[in-house]
């Protein structure tokens, strides 16, 4: 069944919607949130509040991209449910791994007048992003969209775990590079 | 803090480096290989790189109806291994019933086609795959994920042992091919405390348990992530005559799952009863089951394994579930579990949906011996075509996966004294003709 049959079908109240979203991106939501939580149990449960939220959501939207509107979803779910664990002491170490790693990212804050807009920091990542060369473009995104482990990308994309990172790293210096050209402060 | 703010903004980027990164990946590279090696007009090759870069740019977005002649030509498998022909011993064909949902009355005009990810040489060893130290640290993942203690982790063969291997093969000049496939570590093995890991270098997860980790059977979940593993039962065994029989996991009073002599309703009864119990991470809509069973040339009959895929959805999802989504369960002589197995195919790398023929037509061109087949000898003629199916072939020497017309042919040079009959398997490519590199057709051997 196609995006816009599934989206017909929640417009249309029909709790199929849920059963054709779970056949079609059940297990795509489920690794999302697997690779945050590190349990599946968690991740189920994620799962659950994100078919949920797109019930409730869906009307009055009508996403344009099903997969991506429902990654989303699943991934902000997983982050909020992975801090809530961590404040308890549980679940796994891999986003506070990519937390450490993201700090490389993060422009100097000297000077700092003002802080920009959320809005138009997504803006100038989205900018850097086009500007990557493709493969570099789609670690990134597997690693702190995704929340790939390191080993998982290497193996999808046929490298080395150390060309990985290394990608990763000089990725990460970049990033922190244009953003401060930008002006970007967090 | 700041990290974890702008992970937050991550996570507003667009969709499109979003949907990018889930359907393509490096593979790009190593299809372009393979088609090179079937392809001898340098011009045919630049124009199936571009249409194939062109595909998975956009393998997301469906294939445009009047587009077929965007999609690039298909290498017909003509590759069974080694392993002696497909054949099934049956009394009567009806027997061989597998539970495949495709039926000759459907009206299917097209089929996606994938790109295998694996890539395998000759002997079907995997060239790609999961490192020493990753497989090592899958398995360390995997103990902590069960709570197993890890008493040894080593990986086979172990680099003293590569390196012993390696002096000896340069002491006798081997090949750098010889050299290779004798000195690669294709898994890495965890002794644990009641069970074992194995991770092998195609990423296939093997969770050995025995009686006092049994129950760790009932997480199979956690290994949800995966997209390939088996959980094995070591519960001993009995020799008998000189035989060696598994005991596997006992099952309920009530329930006997055996190698031999289980009749198709025991197979369905065990089945449904075992995915209850193991079967709730596949968030299956609504269960089909593949209960193929055959006999031995003394005619018992003999049930290797049974699976359960989703049979929910249009007949082109639930023909791909079949194919590639399988849960399968195996018994032991005993009337115990010996194993459950998890697959499930990576699909990402999408080429096209494809045009096909009709079962009518693949019959016809049956007829005129475009087929492949492991079957040592001609086919034998119309009246001995028995069934056909859509299947598609898996093998780890298919580099892409495409639909394929198998025929089960009698084969009256087999026939047995006993009354069963041997159905020989005959493969007829499902995609239309013109979007094939070249129709396979039968030269007198082995295709």
């Amino acid at each position: 069944m196609d995006d816009k049959t599934i989206i017909d079908l929640y417009w249309a109240r029909s709790e199929s919607a849920i059963s054709e979203t779970v056949k079609q991106y059940g297990s795509y939501c489920i690794k999302i949130a697997t690779n945050i939580l590190q349990n599946s149990e968690d991740a189920e449960e994620c799962l659950n509040d994100a078919l949920q939220k797109a019930w409730n959501s869906i009307p009055p939207q009508r996403p344009d991209n099903f997969r991506a509107f429902l990654g989303r979803i699943t991934r902000n779910l997983s982050l909020n449910k992975y801090h809530e664990q961590r404040a308890r002491k549980r679940g796994g170490d891999n986003i506070a791994l990519i937390y450490t790693e993201l700090e490389d990212c993060l422009p100097s804050s000297h000077n700092v007048e003002e802080e920009y807009e959320s809005g138009l920091i997504v803006e100038s990542i989205n900018a850097f992003l086009a500007t990557l060369d493709s493969i570099s473009r789609m670690v990134f995104v597997r690693r702190y969209w995704y929340a790939d482990p390191i080993g998982v990308i290497a193996t999808r994309f046929k490298m080395s775990e150390s060309k990985v990172k290394s990608m990763l790293f000089r990725t990460r210096k970049k990033l922190k590079t244009y953003l401060e050209s930008k002006g970007v402060m967090l | 803090m700041r990290s974890e703010t702008f992970m937050d903004l991550i996570g507003q980027i667009d969709n499109r480096f979003i949907i990018e990164a889930d359907t393509r990946s490096a593979e790009a590279n190593s299809l372009r290989h393979s088609w090179i090696k079937r392809i001898p007009a340098i011009a045919a090759v630049a124009a199936c790189l571009i249409i194939g870069m062109l595909v998975l740019l956009n393998p997301a977005q469906p294939t445009d109806p009047s587009g077929y002649s965007n999609l690039p030509k298909l290498a017909v498998n003509t590759e069974f291994g080694a392993f002696g022909f497909e054949g099934y011993l049956a009394y009567d064909v009806g027997e061989l019933n597998n539970g495949n949902p495709w039926t000759e009355n459907n009206s299917l005009t097209t089929m996606p086609v994938f790109t295998n990810p694996g890539k395998y040489d000759g002997s079907g060893i995997p060239l790609n795959g999961l490192s020493p130290e990753e497989m090592m640290a899958e398995a360390e993942k995997l103990a902590d994920l069960f709570g197993l203690q890890i008493i040894s982790l080593e990986t086979e063969p172990t680099q003293a042992q590569i390196e012993q291997i390696l002096q000896k093969l340069k002491d006798a000049d081997a090949s750098e091919e010889e050299i290779r496939q004798n000195t690669s570590t294709y898994k890495a093995t965890a002794e644990c405390m009641g069970a074992r890991i194995e991770v092998n270098k195609d990423g296939h997860i093997v969770l050995t348990l025995t009686p006092e980790t049994a129950d760790l059977a009932k997480e199979i979940g956690k290994l949800s992530a995966y997209d390939s593993f088996t959980i094995d039962f070591d519960f001993g065994y009995e020799t008998i005559d000189g035989i060696r029989y598994s005991f596997g996991l006992p099952l309920p009073e009530g329930y006997s799952f055996s190698y031999s002599n289980t009749s198709h309703e025991q197979a369905k009864t065990i089945t449904q009863y075992l995915f209850s119990e193991y079967g709730s991470f596949m968030r299956i809509q609504k269960p089909g089951y593949g209960l193929t069973a055959a006999y031995t040339y003394n005619g018992v009959l003999m049930c290797q394994n049974t699976f359960v895929y989703d049979d929910g959805g249009s007949l082109t999802d639930r023909i791909l579930n079949y194919n590639f989504r399988r849960l399968s369960f195996s018994p032991t002589d005993s009337g115990g579990l010996s194993a459950i197995r998890y697959d499930n195919a990576d699909l990402s790398q999408k080429i096209g949906d494809y045009p096909i023929i009709t079962a009518k037509d693949a019959r016809k061109l049956l007829l005129k011996k475009h087929y492949v087949t492991s079957v040592p000898e001609d086919f034998p003629g119309e009246k001995y075509i028995a069934h056909v199916e859509l299947i598609y072939r898996t093998s780890r020497f298919d580099t892409v996966y495409m639909p394929y017309y198998r025929f089960l042919v009698e084969l009256p040079t087999m026939a047995r004294d006993n009354g069963l009959k041997t159905f020989g398997a005959f493969y007829v490519p499902a995609v239309k003709g013109e979007f094939l590199e070249s129709m396979p057709i039968w030269n007198g051997s082995f295709n």
